[in-house]
């Protein structure tokens, strides 16, 4: 039954890296699918360069490769998370939220606030 | 790192174990093979069905204005990373692992958050979008056309 294991594995490894390269091909054939990551809407339409996602970006960023790298020192059992790292993304993701709020409902980003529409919606 | 047995491919692996089996053994490992190709078929047809664009993946983290989403975008990061994870710790230790709640935890942030942004795009009038973060500004104009309207 090693055998049958040994397949398993490198089948699951095979059709997860394939998974992997055919998205990125994808990305990097057709149009940018990045476009406006880091840009925010606001109610009346207009976007805006969002601190927001910058951070949030970071922040994901940072700590998937941090896990990753982790992970591939782990023997045997889930690298340890540390509750730090949760709270980190969790403050990271509700400033994300906040800014999304305040630009929706407030007509304005939270850092550079600008003259709101006079027929926004006041909630 | 993942360890294998290596050398003799999976054909080899197969006689290997075919040989150490018995009748009832050599029964039961042939279904497992024969499911391992057939779900490994299946992942094939996935593949090359997104390669095609069958399976249109272009959009994945796009919303219908063009826009990505950082939301979609975060849970993709997440889900390979978790799938990656699981797949390693499945290969090492060879049976299906306990996840952590620190993981769940981590999905459970990434997957609330993305709730949470639809539910602030449904306080704008229009109602509730399901389509992405950047629809909240033409939802808001339909609104207010719809507001003069009347």
């Amino acid at each position: 039954m090693r055998g049958l294991a040994t397949v398993a594995r490198w089948e699951a490894l095979v059709f997860l890296a394939g998974c992997f390269v055919v998205l990125a091909w994808k990305f990097m054939r057709g149009r940018n699918p990045f476009h406006q990551l880091l840009s925010g809407d606001r109610a009346d339409g207009t976007v805006y360069l969002s601190s927001g996602r910058i951070q949030l970006l970071l922040v994901t960023t940072v700590f998937s490769v941090q896990y990753v790298r982790q992970l591939f020192h782990a023997t045997g059992v889930f690298p340890h998370l540390w509750a730090g790292y949760l709270w980190a993304l969790a403050g990271s993701q509700a400033l994300y939220l906040l800014g999304k709020t305040h630009a929706i409902i407030f007509n304005s980003s939270i850092f550079h606030r600008t003259k709101g529409d006079p027929e926004r919606r006041d909630s | 790192m993942i360890r294998m047995t290596t050398g003799n491919g999976p054909l080899g692996a197969f006689l290997a174990d075919a040989a150490a089996s018995s009748t009832a053994g050599t029964l039961a490992l042939i279904a497992g093979y024969v499911m391992l190709i057939l779900v490994g078929f299946f992942g094939l047809i996935i593949l090359v069905q997104m390669a095609r664009g069958k399976i249109d993946i272009t959009e994945i983290i796009e919303e219908l204005d063009g826009g990505a989403s950082m939301s979609r975008f975060q849970l993709l990061v997440f889900t390979f990373v978790v799938a990656l994870s699981l797949v390693m710790m499945i290969a090492t230790t060879g049976r299906l692992p306990e996840l952590p709640a620190g993981l769940l935890a981590l999905l459970g942030i990434s997957g609330s958050t993305y709730a949470v942004s639809k539910g602030i795009q449904a306080t704008l009038p229009g109602g509730a979008s399901d389509q992405g973060e950047s629809d909240a500004s033409h939802a808001n104009e339909a609104g207010k056309k719809s507001a003069g309207g009347r």
